[in-house]
Parts: structure tokens; sequence; C-alpha cells
């Protein structure tokens, strides 16, 4: 059977999911297909937006650095985004004002779903994570909003909290790290210390996984003897903040922190490691958001072929275990991820996007279709650009349709978005989710207006 | 020696080293766990470990990197990996799309053939129901009794009594599967009243045999291939071009055995059938108008949506909204294991039990009054935990559903 539809969306990280809602919301007969989780689903709590340029050296806010951006490199996504449609220069004001209208849309359509995030452009944010050391990042879960402890740090004094037998946070080293790592930064907090309190999801307080506590707490609420533990301790260090794994709930995190709050004391989770709580939080909410608006998701389904004619993709096929799909669509949006989602594959013999068998590019844009993966990395030591492995992807046109190349684009009702995109290292940049938001939310705009034939 | 004579010899020595060697079809399922890259999302996602947590079952990250890397002693992991359900959820959610259930059920193939011993001994029961009637039920000892059962459920649901007059030259053999054939036979009725009430040239086996699914998840393997085997040549001799059936275990292990095997024919759910031969159309024109309103909420087979494709299930949605009178409501936990795969319920039923708690506390939060399934397994699993648990809610396997909304003649 041909399942017929205006848009189809290839991958559900934050790049396919925006970009369907978008889609979708204005009415169009969104399709979003989906093979599995993708980089989505491991990110730590943090939007990244712009953490640091990989040629400044320096950490900026991110509204400085994307207005850098422009400047430095001309294949950056979000260069890209700033190109002006009247006289195709680009412009560092429309590449602030784009970023500033995605973010807004996103914390609207998240507003009251258990990734509710926070944070603001024009401030750079120090994250804590669970190893106690700092990630630059740009907006956070709202569980894992800091409150004034960097601010007020003469006064802050830091407890950081672990559960017993829960072997993915480790309060005392994260707290010697913190703590060490406080003797360079501008303002250290007054006091980092530790403790453990008891949360037994099944009844034994050893080998508890993350997921497990996350669930209990949503089911059960905070067992009133490890809010006593709790109590204890903030008593006898005198805490004003205390950091937690980031487990306190799937659904329920906020009212946890908040019964904890009640305690006098600011609580906070910090930045997950996979597999990630707050990661299944942001996938959970986005999929809910996309729902919402009326878009039909199909997962369990990996696109492995499609079929092509006049430069248009007119159709493509999508395998399940043991059936397969063929969905004609006026536009599709490839939004497959990079090495952990599946849409650039390295093999010996080079890089290729995996489904159209797209060029891919580098970070400056030159061909990696014959470089092997070992290339791109540093086997010494990681170097302040990071590997460059990681900024290989597809290049775009200013509507961020895949070009070959020759710069031709290769299919004119093809868009891309998110980390398939060559040009930037999320890992370096810190720009990950920022970029996958960004360039869904922007092709999504595109792609409708291709089918309305208004681009 | 040659290098033909060390091979042979090698050969030799594998049964006394516990070794047995992959089989061609095997080949993938073993490259995809390769592609394992440790990354532990699908700890957060299967229904076992949130059912009893990671120190009872480890989970599939460790199936994955773990106890699937410990040949010949994978007999150390079956205390294990015989409470996985094979729900299939971890393949799914997994980014590399690593075949977590199919391991399973090659290292349980293994555990089996070299020490079952270690094989839950209520498994064995099971086998020997099979090895003696090729069914995983054994049969009534009177068949009377069978008849006067099947006549009691049609009329409490007030359906008629098919007869099918001549199956030669069928196009489709209808294959209720053995919970079917033996237990819901409701379900196999509803399956006739609706192929007959559209006119489909249809016929069902004289000798219902297993289609080896419950073998293979035992991990006897041997018995599994035999049934297939036995399957095969009785549908070869009847000519059909094609096959229907109204279990969701049956469609998934069907549809990939008919693939290894070379059936040459297709094999469809029930519900996909009459969407994809039957026509929406055609069946909403033969349902009555005049029911009472009835809230449901669906309950959705793991062997349709992740081991077939959730695309049935959005066909049976289409159905379900294509019968007057009928509102769904969607529960939180629709598409979640419920705890009757994997033969886990036959050896740990508090498991099981866990496992299913997650359904019952989803579909007690909704206001629907009844559950439908596309499963008669999942329809007993889910009927029996509610009454067991108290809730006051009923289980219609789709198939009855649809054969019960069907207007008068
Ligand atoms: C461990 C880790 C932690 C991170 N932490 C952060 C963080 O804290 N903050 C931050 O901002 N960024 C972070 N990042 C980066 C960020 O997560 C990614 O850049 C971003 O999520 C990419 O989103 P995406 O939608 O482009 O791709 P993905 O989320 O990878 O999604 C790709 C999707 O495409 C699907 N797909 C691929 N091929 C096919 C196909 N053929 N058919 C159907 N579907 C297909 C996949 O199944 C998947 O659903 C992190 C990344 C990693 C790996
Ligand atoms: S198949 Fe289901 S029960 Fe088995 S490991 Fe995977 S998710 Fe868990
Ligand atoms: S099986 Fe898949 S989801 Fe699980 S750890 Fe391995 S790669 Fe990750």
């Amino acid at each position: 059977m041909e399942h017929e539809y205006d848009l189809a969306v290839i991958g559900g990280g934050i790049a396919g999911l925006v970009a369907g809602t978008i889609a979708s919301e204005s009415g169009l007969k969104t399709i979003l297909i989906r093979k599995g989780r993708g980089a989505t689903s491991y990110s730590s709590g943090a939007i990244d937006i712009l953490g640091n340029l990989v040629e400044s050296q320096f950490p900026l806010s991110p509204i400085d650095a994307l207005s850098t951006t422009g400047v430095i490199r001309s294949t950056h996504p979000y260069v890209i985004l700033g190109i002006s449609e009247n006289n195709r220069e680009v412009h560092t004001e429309l590449i602030v004002q784009r970023v500033k209208d995605s973010v807004k849309w996103l914390q609207r359509n998240l507003d009251g779903l258990c990734a509710e995030f926070t944070g603001a452009l024009d401030q750079a944010m120090e994250a804590i994570t669970v190893l106690g050391t700092t990630k630059p990042t740009c907006f956070v879960q709202k569980t894992m909003d800091m409150g004034n402890l960097v601010k007020d740090h003469d006064d802050s004094n830091l407890l950081f909290v672990d559960i017993v037998g829960h072997p993915d946070f480790n309060g005392r080293l994260a707290a010697r790290t913190y703590a060490e790592f406080q003797r360079y930064a501008d303002k250290p907090v007054k006091r980092v210390s530790s403790c453990s309190i008891t949360i037994t999801p099944f009844g034994k307080p050893y080998n508890i996984s993350s997921v497990e506590v996350a669930r209990h707490l949503d089911h059960s609420g905070l067992p009133k003897e490890a809010l006593s533990e709790l109590r204890k301790n903030i008593e006898n260090t005198g805490a004003t903040h205390v950091a937690l794994p980031p487990v306190m709930g799937i659904e329920s995190a906020n009212t946890v922190l908040q019964e904890i709050a009640e305690l006098g004391v600011h609580p906070f989770e910090v930045l997950s490691f996979p597999p990630s709580v707050p990661g299944m939080r942001l996938q959970q909410s986005l999929d809910a958001m996309y729902l919402e608006s009326g878009g039909q998701m199909i997962v369990g389904h990996e696109v492995v072929g499609y079929d092509s004619a006049d430069d248009r993709v007119s159709r493509i096929i999508a395998k399940s275990p043991h059936r397969k799909m063929k969905i004609s669509a006026t536009s599709t949006i490839l939004a497959t991820g990079k090495f952990i989602g599946g849409g650039i594959k390295g093999t010996e013999s080079g890089f290729k996007e995996s489904i159209f068998n797209l060029d891919t590019v580098d970070l400056n844009y030159n061909p990696t279709d014959d470089l092997r993966p070992q290339k791109l990395t540093d086997r010494v030591n990681v170097q302040y650009e990071g590997h460059a492995v990681f900024s290989v992807g597809v290049p775009v046109d200013r509507y961020f349709r895949p070009i070959n190349y020759d710069s031709q684009v290769v299919y004119e009702n093809v868009f891309a978005a998110g980390s398939v995109l060559a040009g930037y290292n999320y890992l370096v940049e810190k720009s990950g989710l920022g970029v996958g938001l960004t360039t869904g939310y922007t092709t999504g705009l595109n792609a409708m207006k291709y089918i309305k034939e208004e681009l | 020696m040659s290098e033909e004579e060390a091979y042979e010899f090698v050969k030799g020595t594998l049964k006394e080293e516990r070794i047995i060697p992959y089989k061609e079809d095997e080949l993938e399922i073993i490259k995809s766990i390769e592609q394992c890259i440790n990354c532990g999302i699908c700890i957060n996602h299967c229904p076992v470990v949130a059912g009893v947590g990671v120190d009872q079952f480890s989970g599939p990250r460790s199936i994955a990197v773990e106890l699937s890397r410990s040949p010949p002693e994978f007999w150390t992991t079956g205390d294990k990996v015989y409470l996985c359900t094979g729900c299939g959820t971890c393949r799914e959610v997994c980014p590399q799309s690593v075949n977590i259930p199919e391991i399973v059920n090659m290292i349980r193939a293994r555990i089996f053939e070299h020490r079952p011993d270690l094989v839950p001994k209520e498994l064995h029961k099971v086998l020997e129901t099979i090895h003696a009637h090729e069914k995983a039920f054994a049969p009534w000892d009177d068949p009377e009794d069978k008849i006067d059962s099947r006549d009691m459920r049609l009329e409490r649901l007030g359906l008629p009594l098919v007869d099918i007059e001549s199956k030669e030259s069928a196009d489709v053999l209808f294959y209720p599967g053995c919970q079917a054939e033996e237990m819901a036979q409701e379900v196999k009725e509803a399956a006739k009243v609706i192929l007959k009430r559209f006119d489909v040239n249809f016929a069902v086996l004289d000798e219902l045999s297993c289609c080896g699914l419950p073998a293979r998840l035992i991990g006897d393997e041997k018995t599994a291939r035999e049934l297939n085997t036995s399957l095969k040549e009785k549908i070869k001799s009847l000519g059909v071009k094609m096959l229907v059936t109204t279990c969701a275990g049956c469609t998934s292990n069907i549809s990939d055995i008919a693939v290894r095997d070379n059936w040459d024919i297709p094999i469809y759910h029930m519900i996909e059938y009459l969407i994809e031969h039957i026509g929406i159309d055609r069946l909403q024109a033969e349902m009555a108008s005049d029911t009472s309103a009835t809230k449901i909420t669906i309950h959705e087979p793991c062997h349709l949506i992740k081991h077939t494709s959730r695309q049935i299930l959005d066909y049976a949605v289409e159905i379900l909204q294509a019968i007057p009178n009928v509102e769904v409501i969607t529960s939180s936990a629709r598409d979640s294991c419920c705890g009757g795969g994997g033969m886990v319920a036959y050896h740990a039923p508090s498991v099981a039990k866990s496992v299913v708690g997650i359904n019952l506390a989803a579909i007690d939060a909704t206001s629907a009054s009844r559950v439908v399934t596309p499963c008669p397994l999942c329809t007993a699993t889910l009927e029996d935990n509610l009454y067991r648990s108290g809730i006051p809610i009923d289980v219609d396997d789709l198939t009855v559903f649809i054969a019960t909304h069907l207007s008068m003649e």
C-alpha cells in the first residue's frame, strides 16, 4: 500500500521532531519515521547553543559566540541561518534572531512537560556534571537550575548527595573534583561536601540503575527516610545548595525537588552521562510535542531506499522487522543524526550519508568520501579543536538542501537538519542540541515553503 | 593433516567443547550484537528491568555486552536470559538495532543443547506437550467438551458457527494458532465469521500444528525447525496464495520463517488483511450501527508492533474508528509488554506479574470499560491479571470485537 504525505521526516531526534512539529502544526500532513533513539536520548539535560568556538580559545556567552561565528566560518549551520533572502549575505543579527525565535518556540512548546528548560542566551552557564566538572552551556532542564550558587558564591555551601548502591553517581568524588576546581574559579563557592542517602526501588541498597530510581520516585515519591537523612546532613554541613544525581524522577522530578527545597536549600540535578534520564525526558517531551501537533510517527522503521525522478525524491521505503512501507511525500527532511543516529557512516573506504548516498565533507567543506575515519582523529591526545571526525556530515545550500561536490543541489525537495550536517563540531563547540533545534526549525519552515511553492 | 582433515577434526570436537556453530541465517544476528556501543539506552526502556530492576534481570545491555559473549559457558547466564520476555523494546530503541530478542533465543538454544538441566522445568513440560501433540496446548480429553466450550463461547458472544464447505482451491489459509485452536476458540470462530462475511475463499488446517515459536523461545531449536517444516508442507499441499492469522506471535514468527525457508506466500495478520485486501470502506459498510456506546482502550502486542510493524496497529485504530459508537482512548502503557512473552510466565510468574503491573495501572487510569487487543495470548494474559487485581475491565480479542460488531446479515 502506498502512503501519501506532504512531508516525510526521516529521524526522530531533536532536529526531526522540531521540523515535523513546525510543519504539522501549520496543517501539513506529516509523517516522521524513526529507526531507533539517537544522540538526543543520550544528551545530558543541557541544551547547548554555542559554548565555545573552536577558533576562539576562550568561553563566550552564546550570543557573543553566535555573533562571532559568521565572521569566522562560512560553513557553520548557524551561519547558513544568517544568509539573508535579499542579498545572500550573512547577517549576524539574522543568526541571533533565528536562534532566539527557535529557542522561544521550543520553550513555549515544552512548557509544562518534563523537559521544561530554563536559561538565557546572553548568559554563559557553567553547569556541573556527574563528575563534578563543569561544562559551558546555555539552557538546562528546570530541575538542573543551580539557582544563585555561583552568583552568591561567598555564601554558597554546596552538598553533593548520592544514593547508596547507585553506581552512576559518586557524590564524594564529584565533590572532590568540584572543590579542586574552585581553586581556579573566578567565584569559588564557600564550602563543598558530600553525603549519601538511601533509596531502594526494589528493596536492596545495591546494583541500582538510574532509571529504576527515577521510576520509583515518580511512583512513590521521595522516601521519608531519605528525606530525614538529607535533613540531618544539611543541618550538619550548613548546606545552602544540594547537588543531586539526575535521576529524581522522569515526570515528577520537579515535585521531588520541591520537597527537598522545603528543607531550606536550593536543590538541583547535575548533568547526566548516558544512559541518561534527562535525555529520556527530553526525547519523551519532544515526542509528545510532535504528536500534540497532529503529526504521525512510525517508530521501529528504518528508511532503506528511495525512488527519485527529475531531481526530486518521489518515494521513500521504510523497513520494519517484517514489513516494508512505501511513503510518497512532496518533500523530505533528512534528520538522521551523525554516527550515533546513523545518518553518517564511516567505513574503511570513507564517509557516506547512509540513505541517499550523499557526498560528505568536514568542518570546512572539504570532501571526506575517501578519507578513512582514523585520519580525522588524533590518536595521541585530544586537541582543543577536538577530533575532526565529529564535524563530518552533508554540505548544504542556503535552504539546507544537500549539495554535491560541485555545489549543485542534489534533490530540490530534500532538506537536511541536525547533526547529519557538516561544518560544525558540536563536541568542542558545545552546540549539539542548539544546532539540532535551530536547523530543525528552519528546515521545517523551508520544507513548508517548498510544498506551498513559495521557495 | 590436510586442511580438510583439520576442519573435520575440529568439527568433531565441537560437541565436546559445547560449541554449536552458527547457522547461515544466524550470522546477521551475531553481527548486530557486535554493533552494540554499550550506551545503555535499552535499559531505560526494558519492561522487565522496569518491573524487577537490574539486580534480578541485568537487562538488554548486559545481554549484548556480557551474556552473549561467553561461549561456550552460555549456561552460566541461564538465570538471566530466561527472564527476557522477548518483547523487542530494546531493539526498537537501540541506535544500532542490536537484535537482543533473537540473540536471547540463540543463547537459550545453546543452554538447551548442552545444559538442559538449567532450562526451567516448567518449560520442559511445555515441550512434552509440543512433542506429543505438535501444539503448545494439550488437546481436550473429550472432543465433545471442546465443542461444548466453543458453542458456549459463541452463544455468549452471539456469533454464528461458520461451516467451511470446501477448501479445494482456497486462496487464503486461515491459521488461528495454538491458543485460538484449543483455548480461545471464539477467536478462531470470529475470524471465520469475518472472512465469510467478505466472501473470502478460505480454508483451515484439518490438523493444526504449532508454528514453532514456543519451542524456539524455550531453546529447542530442533523441534522448532521440525515444526516449521511440517507446517510448510501442509501449507504447500493446500496451494493457498496467502496465510492470514489472528495471533500476534504467529504473525511475526511465520513472517520470519516464511522468508527464511522460502514459503513464497505473504503472511498477514487479520488486521492487515482487512485493510489491505478488504478495504476500510467495505468493512465500514458491514458494521452494525445500533450497538451501545463503548469506550475502549487498545493494547498493542509486542509481536505485532515491535516484531512485525507498528503500521499494523495504526490499521487497528483505523478499523476501530470505523465502528459506530466506539470511542478509542489511549492508555499510557498501550505498547508496553504484557509479560506474556518469552515463556516467562510459565516459570517466573512473579516476574511476569511485575511486568503486566505497568499495563494494569495504566489501563485502570483510563476511563475505558474494555481493552481490545489483536492477540489471543495478550487477551488471556490481560484478562487474567485484570481479574486477579479486581479491576472490572473486560478484554476482547480484536477479531472477536470486530465480528461482534458486524451488522446482522
Ligand atoms: C553522549 C552525548 C551527550 C550529549 N550531550 C549533549 C548535551 O548535553 N547538550 C547538547 O546540546 N548536546 C549534546 N549532545 C549532542 C546532541 O545530543 C546531538 O547533537 C543532537 O541530539 C543531534 O540531534 P539530531 O536530531 O540531529 O540526531 P539524533 O538525535 O541522533 O537523531 C537521529 C534520528 O534519526 C534516526 N535515523 C537515522 N537513520 C535512520 C533511517 N535510515 N531511518 C529512520 N530513522 C533513522 C535515528 O534513529 C534517530 O532517531 C550529546 C551527544 C552525545 C552523543
Ligand atoms: S526483549 Fe524486551 S524483555 Fe528482553 S531484554 Fe529486550 S526489552 Fe528487555
Ligand atoms: S544494545 Fe543498543 S541500546 Fe543497548 S547498550 Fe547496546 S547499543 Fe545501546
